[in-house]
Parts: structure tokens; C-alpha cells; sequence
């Protein structure tokens, strides 16, 4: 088993909070306590990234995966935990070998627009790695720039435009264009088509797709949108409140989810066909912070119980390679069951397994706790 | 076999290729703004061809002294018998000139320093902004009249004191802009692919700022001439036998209640109109660069 | 056909934009309608002209924006008739409207409780207390939790969905007959979303208020909505039942549109038939239909006449001239490139 390009341990951002308004605390409209409190944006990430893989974060507000992405590209120092790429420890390294990292290591934001400077033109936002880098080709600087916009689809007369003359589509274009000039082994893409409109989020996810084909490059594609992921990447992570809740391959994962929050997730995702019949699994109340210990999810989930509070959450192995963060399923109390269904016609993969229940079977005498005040 | 009827992505004309027209369209829908410019025009075109063109020598005295305005003395006269028009001709240069080079002056170390402090942070920051906050405290005027009476009435000495006193304003505003830049996706984005600092701020953190700033730069030019006059007028700015316009009012002020009105009140209206129209232009190219109707 | 009149009824709506660019019709000649009770789901992309459509309907264009023909029937009321203080009063009363929770809807100087309070004073002329006091079953009702204490709060103290959900508060307040909701979930987690529509579904059954929907989200009408409205550069392409518009959509647009969602549900790979990009408005000319030049099966009729309304099946119509007589009777040429 070869060592992963990117490997991450026990990750924690600590952010502190000043004013008694915001994120911290509860948010249920509670007063939160007067000394400022610490928030975790990630509490204990861990994430191997092998090299031709294309690794999904999936996870709603709050989940820690925008830090995450920041922290793997070292925009954002964590506060405890390590990174490592190519077996270096990437806190220690110097200051050439930063420069290394970030020739190898880069970056594709959400917002296509914020993400180029709006005072620069296309050819200079492309070249802009390439001269810091010292990689520009004297002879021949205009082909250089020509076959970066090639590669992703732009035109020459794209160069010397302003960013305000762009697409949406067009601008996204440039930023991957820009981040693919050093030939970076591992792109980390921050929600890349979430700005999009429908029709150009197509294009842009055709793209990525072939050039993770063509240039073998490594992906780790973060997004709250799951069709994106599903169609980009081979494993998915799912974080919920900066905990990583699930791992699996990204077909079993959608077929029969297993952490109570994916199931939710799922059954939450609006799909384009009245057809599909999906399990109304829904989470209680609104995000809200649990207290350190115990399971994050507990205060909203449909499956909580006594002991969920109670015992630390730890990312477990479950069968086939897949991870899960919910001790009930781990432990075989309760069964995960398939969240999307079709009316007629096609089944899914479990129902042609046998499995046709639809209802949840909880052991007898295990009732899910009415109502978690957190 | 049919097919298809393909537009090519469409290339939304922006605001950055029409800019000139954008600027012919604010400025046709400005009253102000069209004022404001002829009278800059004017302003400007006084100041280069006057003096060519009234060539009288605003040295030269005589004996004809205080005498009204007529067509041989279309401003009439001081008690020392000078052309006071001709005064007033010279004196709009040295007026727009120290004001000018305040502005610049102001400009570039504000700029920088702004810059350094909103990007940089830490004990840079901490340095400048407290500095910056003393200096805030005192009103500009006073500072700069704190500074002249230290340094001496000349020229040279005005253009440093007014300059230094406006530096703190132009620090504070570039350095909020700055910070908030900091955390811009594209600013991110170039810390990625590994720009380092001096480089952000060069080319993409000043370059971004430049609206906020050339919109404080034409207020520069607006208080910097009326804060030489009043220097001057209190007498630590430009000291006479120099034509400058504030001491010339000073000095016509004394002569006011004796019926020569013209000494005072003429120089007094020119300040008056070039101040108008270092404003009015000034508003109007804060029009043309913060769009609400875009 | 119908036994009664639809609650809203958008006649040939047109609305025209007037900017430095120029002026341009943002809707054009747009007719919809919702009845008592139902929801309908406007869909298009940004700058198809649904939010126009929306706030033509309670009178609250921007500046710019003005209405240039069309009626707007509320109960057989044209409200474009109405007087400014005529419209006040139907405003949060007959019909209400909610947004974007990233839009300043709350006032933010103000505690929630009191600003739902206020709705029930205003129009209903409650006390104050007795409105208080409804307010926080309002908010018990929104199923939220502590409501006392957030009725206390201000809105920046709240989460996204909890705003959201303390606006539906005001805005049923009164009661209204008709609900507009411009994207209403746009923005909020899917987790949060759903738990909105629940909420606005349970609405639904206890006081038959009518929803037109607006969003670009076609997932969300597929649950959501009883029927369904694509629009597209400022008109509507295609009207009818949602199964009806899902099953069998008959507009290229429509169809276009569909193929090119990446589905999450099921492994097959989407389709990118949509090609360019959403005409310029400003440069258009009048009277043609608007996505000829992103049509696979453009022609030459195409470019120079309005597409007709055509009934394809019960309560499904099309804008297309594919499907109105000009096909048959002309034999249509498909444009070459």
C-alpha cells in the first residue's frame, strides 16, 4: 500500500471568539457565556489523499470543510494536528521547499468573480504563478499562456480581458487555468461550481473530469452539493460540525448510507424527479453546538439516545473499508437502510439485495430521546 | 442533417471597456459636475496664462495706492500701490502648486504606510496606527499650523506642514481598505501560488485601492488650499512680499473698515472659486468611480 | 374550464428595465396563474425575469424597473390600478412575501418578537400584549425551539434557517391568502431547507395559502410544487402539472434543463445540451423567440415571430413554435449553421 500524497492527522482549528454575538455558543437564542468562548472549525479531521484519487468533502455551514481546504493548501496554520505531503511534514518545512509546496499544491475557490483580481487581466492572472515561479518560457511566453487557456477551454481573444468581462463559467475557467500553471500534482477545489448556474456547473464539472483524465492530477473536491461529488469523486468524506462522520466509496455511500446525518443529508437533497421516493429522515431543530463530549450530532439527531452524549464519537471501521462516526451503527444496534428509492421501475442496489424494508428497526426498548436540550 | 444555431458565449461589454463613455454619461447627467469642470478649466487655464497674458509686475509698487478697481486696475490696488489683479494672477499659481504637491505628498506616504499596516499587521501595524491616532486627535488645521511655526514660513515648509498633517487621513482609510482585502479570495488565491507580501501589496492590494484614494487625493486638493490660506492668513504660512492669495486677504482685511473692500474680498472669492472647483470635480469623479446606477 | 377564477392571475405582464445600458424588457408579455391553495413554481435562471414577475405583483419594482403593460388580477382586483395606500394595506395582509434570508429583511434593530407583534397590531389591531403573546406561539408554531427566548433576541443572534423561519412567522402573521416566495431556501443548507418546506407544507393544510415559488432549483419544485412554470429571458417557456413538465417536458429549454442536472440519485452521467449562455436583453429585438440562438431545433421561423401558446396536453402548454400550426402549415426549415 503505497503512502498517500497528502495525509492528514488529527486536525483542530481553534478559533476565538471575542463578542458574546455570532457563532459561538448556542444559537437557539440563548445568551452565550461571558468569557469568550473557543470554537472548533475542525475537532480531529483526518484525511488520506492517494495520488489519482478524487477524494469529496461533503458537509453543510459550520462543518469545517472551507478550513479544511485552507489548511491543506497551508493558507491556514491548524492548531494541532500535522500535514503531511510526500512524507514531509509540511509545519517544518523551509522556505524553499514552501515554494515547492505551492507548486505542487494548489487551489480553486468558490467564487469565481472574488477569486480574480479585478484590476488584472486574463494573460497576467495566468502568468502570475509562472513568473513567482520562475517557469516562464522566455522564447515562447505567449504559447505558454495560449496552451494553459487551451486546456481548459478558453480562447485568445480570452487573454486580455478584464475579469468583469467574463462569464461566470468563463471565470472559473481562468482561476483553474491559474492553479494548473505550475502542474500542480494535488488540486484542492473549495466548492467549484456552487456560483455556477445549472448550465454552466455541467460544463465546468466536464472539465474537471477530463482533465483529472489528462493530467492525472489528484483531486480533493469539497462541496455541500452531493450530485458534484458523485460525479467527480471516487471516496467521500462526510463532516458534520468539524468532525468527520463518514468514509466510503462514493457509490456504496449513496446506495446505503450510513451515518444518521448522510442519511439525512440524502433524504434532504432535492432531486429533479417526482419519482424518487425518499425516506423522510429529517434532523431536529437548528445547528447547534454539543457540548465537547459525546456525539456532535446528538442534540439533533432522530436516533440520539442517553448513550450518545455519554460516549466520546470515534470514526470506526465497518465492513468493506468504510468508516463511521456513530457507535449505534458500528456496534449493529441499529441498520442502516437505503434513503433513496424509485416508485416503479428501477430499484436500487439494496433493494435487489433483499433488503425492502422501509421502516428503521430499533432494538426493543431503546427509545430515541425525545427532546436534547443541549 | 440539421444543425444547431450555436451563439458563442456572450461577451458581456463591461463597464471597464465603456469606461470613458460611462464618464461622458455621469457627467452629462451632473449639473454640478459639468460646473464644476469649466470652472476647473478655467481655473487652470488662469493660472498657466494669466500672468502672460496681465503682465503687469506684481512687484512693482507705486504711488497710486488703494486704489479702486478700474480698467487700468481691474482689481485695484494695495497700500503699497501693487497691481493687486496681477498679485491675484501669481498667487493662484503658488496656491494650486503647494496644493498639488500636498496632495501628492500626502498621497504616497499615506498610501504606503496605509498599505503596510492594513496588509502587513502585527507591530508594523500597531506603530503606524498609533501614530496615526496622535495625529488624528488634533485637528488638521492646528496640526499643520503646529508643524509651520516649527519649521518656518516658507514654501517648502508649508507644503510639509499641510502635507504631514493630512498623511494620518489618507493612512486610516487606505489601511481599512487594506485589511479588508486581506481576506479576499483573489488575495488568497495569490498567497497560494506563492506571491510573497511585497508583492500582494504592490500589485494587487494598492491597485485595488487606488478608487478610495484618488477620491481623498481630490479632497486633498480642495482643503490644502484653503488651509494655505489660512495659514498664511494667521500668518505662518507664505509671508508676503509673496502673493499668496489667503495673505492677501489677511493683509486687505485690515483695510476693510476704510472702504477698500476690493483688496480683501477679491482674493477672498477667488480661493472661494478654486476650492468650488477642486470640490465639485471631486464629487464627481467619486460619482464616476462608486456607481449606484450601475 | 375552471369553476372558479384562480386567486392570482398575471395577464400579459410586461415589465421594462431602464439602465445606462440601455432598456430592455425583462418580462415580456408573461401571463401565469396560481389558485386557492396551490403552489406554483416559477424556475429559471438568474436573469430570466422572476423576480420582476414577483415583485410586479406587490407593486415593489426598483426604480429602474417599471411595469409596461399586462393586468395583474388579485381576485378578479387589478392591483395595478390600486393606489399606493390601496396597496399597503393588501401588502403582508392579502399577500405576503418572503426572501432570500441573506436579503435584510428583518430589521436589525429591532427584537423578533417585536417585530411579528407588530404585524398582528397593525392589521389586526391587537393589543400589545395579547400580540406578544402570539408572536411566541407563532414561533412555537414555526417549531422553533425556546421560543420565548428568541422572540427576545435580535435577528444577527439567529441561524439562517431560524431567521427564515421567524420571517414565515410575520408573514402568516396575517394571514395572508397568497404567499410569494423568491428563493426562499437559496443559500440555506439542504437540511435546512427541507425542514422549511415541512414547515410551509403543514402551513399549507391549515390555511390553504396559496405559493408562487420562485427559485432556479428544479429539485425543489419536483417536491415542492403542484405545478410547475419554466422561465426564460423574461418569458415563459412552458407551463403545466410538475409530473407533467418532469415526465414529458416539451420545450428545448425545458428539456435542455433537465438533461443537464448532475444527478445524485442514480449513477447516469448528465448531459450538457444547454449551450451558451442566456441572450443579452438589452440587444434583443422584439417579438421573436428568445432561445434561438441556444436551440437545437431553431428555425427560421424562429427569428422572427412570437412563438404561440400551444396546449399539449390537459393544463400543460408550450411557448414554441415547434408545436403551434407554423409547423404544420409551413413545413418549418430547419436553420443550417
Amino acid at each position: 500500500m503505497t503512502e498517500a500524497l497528502l495525509q492528514a492527522r488529527e486536525l483542530r482549528k481553534e478559533f476565538a471568539l471575542h463578542s458574546s454575538l455570532g457563532l459561538g455558543g448556542l444559537r437557539n437564542g440563548e445568551r452565550p457565556a461571558k468569557e469568550p468562548t473557543k470554537l472548533a472549525a475542525l475537532d480531529g479531521v483526518s484525511l488520506d489523499v492517494h495520488q489519482g484519487e478524487a477524494v469529496g468533502v461533503v458537509g453543510e455551514s459550520g462543518c469545517g470543510k472551507s478550513t479544511l481546504a485552507k489548511c491543506l493548501v497551508k493558507l491556514v496554520e491548524p492548531t494541532s494536528g500535522t500535514i503531511r505531503y510526500d512524507s514531509r511534514d509540511v509545519a517544518k518545512i523551509g522556505r524553499d521547499e514552501l515554494k515547492h509546496f505551492r507548486e505542487q499544491v494548489q487551489i480553486v475557490f468558490q467564487d469565481p468573480a472574488a477569486s480574480l483580481d479585478p484590476r488584472w487581466r486574463v494573460r497576467q492572472i495566468v502568468a502570475e504563478p509562472l513568473r513567482i515561479h520562475g517557469l516562464v518560457d522566455r522564447g515562447n511566453f505567449q504559447g505558454q499562456l495560449l496552451e494553459l487557456l487551451k486546456i481548459v477551454g478558453l480562447r485568445a481573444d480570452h487573454l486580455d480581458r478584464l475579469p468583469n468581462e467574463l462569464s461566470g463559467g468563463e471565470q472559473q475557467r481562468v482561476s483553474i487555468a491559474r492553479a494548473l500553471a505550475t502542474r500542480p500534482r494535488l488540486l484542492v477545489l473549495d466548492e467549484p461550481t456552487s456560483a455556477l448556474d445549472a448550465s454552466t456547473r455541467i460544463h465546468i464539472l466536464n472539465l474537471l473530469a477530463s482533465l483529472r483524465e489528462r493530467l492525472r492530477i489528484t483531486y480533493v473536491l469539497i462541496s455541500h452539493d452531493l450530485s458534484v461529488i458523485r460525479a467527480l469523486c471516487d471516496r467521500v468524506l462526510v463532516m458534520y460540525l468539524g468532525r468527520v462522520v463518514e468514509v466510503g466509496p462514493t457509490e456504496t455511500l449513496f446506495d446505503l448510507p450510513l451515518h444518521p446525518y448522510t442519511e439525512a443529508l440524502l433524504a434532504a437533497i432535492p432531486v429533479p424527479d417526482p419519482d424518487v421516493l425518499k425516506q423522510p429522515v429529517r434532523l431536529r431543530g437548528d445547528l447547534t453546538r454539543a457540548p465537547a463530549a459525546g456525539c456532535s450530532l446528538a442534540p439533533r439527531c432522530p436516533m440520539a439516545e442517553q448513550a450518545c452524549i455519554a460516549r466520546p464519537q470515534k470514526l470506526v471501521g465497518w465492513r468493506d473499508g468504510r468508516l463511521v462516526a456513530c457507535h449505534r451503527i458500528s456496534e449493529g444496534e441499529i441498520q442502516p437502510v437505503p434513503v433513496l428509492q424509485r416508485i416503479s421501475g428501477s430499484k436500487s442496489s439494496s433493494q435487489e439485495a433483499g433488503n425492502d424494508t422501509h421502516a428503521r428497526i430499533l432494538p426493543s426498548g431503546a427509545q430515541p430521546i425525545a427532546d436534547m436540550e443541549a | 442533417m440539421a444543425t444547431r444555431v450555436i451563439a458563442p458565449e456572450r461577451n458581456e461589454p463591461s463597464w471597464g471597456r465603456h469606461r470613458s463613455g460611462y464618464v461622458w454619461y455621469t457627467i452629462r447627467r451632473s449639473v454640478s459636475a459639468q460646473f464644476g469642470l469649466v470652472l476647473l478649466a478655467a481655473v487652470l487655464l488662469v493660472a498657466v496664462a494669466g500672468p502672460a497674458v496681465w503682465s503687469a509686475d506684481p512687484a512693482a509698487t507705486s504711488s497710486n495706492t488703494l486704489a479702486s478697481p478700474s480698467l487700468s486696475l481691474p482689481f485695484g490696488s494695495d497700500q503699497y500701490g501693487r497691481d493687486i489683479l496681477s498679485r491675484v494672477l501669481n498667487g493662484i499659481r503658488i496656491d494650486i502648486a503647494i496644493a498639488v504637491f500636498v496632495a501628492v505628498l500626502a498621497t504616497a506616504v499615506g498610501a504606503v504606510l496605509g498599505v503596510l499596516a492594513g496588509y502587513v499587521g502585527g507591530w508594523v501595524e500597531q506603530l503606524v496606527m498609533r501614530l496615526t491616532d496622535v495625529m488624528l486627535a488634533f485637528p488638521g488645521f492646528i496640526l499643520a499650523l503646529a508643524i509651520a511655526a516649527f519649521l518656518g514660513n516658507d514654501i517648502r515648509n508649508v507644503i510639509l506642514a499641510i502635507g504631514i498633517a493630512y498623511t494620518p487621513v489618507m493612512i486610516r482609510l487606505v489601511r481599512g481598505h487594506a485589511l479588508s482585502l486581506r481576506s479576499a479570495s483573489f488575495i488568497l488565491s495569490s498567497r497560494a501560488v506563492g506571491a510573497p507580501r511585497w508583492w500582494i501589496m504592490l500589485f494587487h492590494v494598492l491597485p485595488n485601492t487606488v478608487s478610495p484614494i484618488l477620491v481623498q487625493t481630490t479632497l486633498f486638493l480642495a482643503w490644502a488650499v484653503l488651509d494655505t490660506a489660512g495659514l498664511s492668513f494667521i500668518g505662518v504660512g507664505i509671508r508676503p512680499p509673496t502673493p499668496e492669495l489667503g495673505s492677501m486677504t489677511a493683509e486687505g482685511a485690515a483695510f476693510m473698515v476704510s472702504g477698500a473692500w476690493w483688496y480683501a474680498v477679491l482674493p477672498g472669492i477667488v480661493i472661494m472659486l478654486i476650492v468650488l472647483s477642486f470640490n465639485l470635480v471631486g464629487d464627481a469623479v467619486r460619482d464616476i468611480l462608486d456607481p449606484q446606477s450601475h | 374550464m375552471r369553476a372558479n377564477t384562480p386567486l392570482l392571475s398575471v395577464e400579459d405582464l410586461s415589465v421594462d428595465l431602464d439602465v445606462f445600458r440601455g432598456r430592455a424588457r425583462v418580462v415580456d408579455r408573461v401571463s401565469l396563474h396560481v389558485a386557492e391553495g396551490e403552489v406554483l413554481g416559477l424556475v429559471g435562471e438568474s436573469g430570466s425575469g422572476k423576480s420582476m414577475t414577483a415583485m410586479a405583483v406587490l407593486r415593489l419594482l426598483p426604480h429602474a424597473a417599471s411595469v409596461s403593460g399586462g393586468r395583474i388580477l388579485l381576485d378578479g382586483t387589478d392591483v395595478l390600478t390600486l393606489s399606493e395606500a390601496q396597496m399597503r394595506r393588501l401588502r403582508g395582509r392579502q399577500v405576503a412575501m418572503i426572501f432570500q434570508t441573506s436579503l435584510l429583511v428583518l430589521n436589525p434593530l429591532l427584537r423578533v418578537g417585536d417585530q411579528i407583534a407588530r404585524v398582528f397590531e397593525i392589521h389586526l389591531g391587537t393589543t400589545k400584549s395579547v400580540a406578544h403573546a402570539r408572536a411566541v406561539a407563532l414561533l412555537d408554531r414555526v417549531g422553533i425551539r425556546n421560543p420565548e427566548r428568541v422572540s427576545r433576541s435580535y435577528p444577527h443572534e439567529l441561524s439562517g434557517g431560524m431567521v427564515q423561519r421567524a420571517l414565515i412567522a410575520v408573514m402568516m402573521a396575517a394571514q395572508p391568502r397568497l404567499l410569494i416566495a423568491d428563493e426562499p431556501t437559496t443559500g440555506l443548507d439542504v437540511t435546512t431547507e427541507v425542514q422549511i418546506f415541512d414547515l410551509l407544507s403543514e402551513i399549507r393544510s391549515e390555511t390553504n395559502v396559496a405559493i408562487l415559488l420562485i427559485t432556479h432549483d428544479l429539485g425543489t419544485v419536483a417536491t415542492n410544487a403542484d405545478r410547475v412554470a419554466i422561465m426564460h429571458a423574461g418569458h415563459i417557456v412552458e407551463t403545466g402539472p410538475t409530473r407533467s413538465i418532469f415526465k414529458q417536458p416539451k420545450h428545448p429549454y425545458t428539456r435542455a434543463l433537465l438533461s443537464s442536472i448532475p444527478r445524485f440519485d442514480t449513477n447516469s452521467p448528465a448531459d450538457s445540451q444547454l449551450r451558451g449562455q442566456a441572450p443579452d436583453i438589452f440587444t434583443l429585438r422584439a417579438d421573436r423567440c428568445r432561445f434561438v440562438d441556444r436551440c437545437p431545433a431553431a428555425m427560421e421561423i424562429c427569428l422572427d415571430q412570437r412563438p404561440p401558446w400551444v396546449e399539449v396536453s390537459e393544463g400543460h402548454a408550450v411557448f414554441c413554435h415547434l408545436f403551434g400550426g407554423a409547423v404544420a402549415s409551413t413545413g418549418g426549415e430547419r436553420v443550417v449553421d
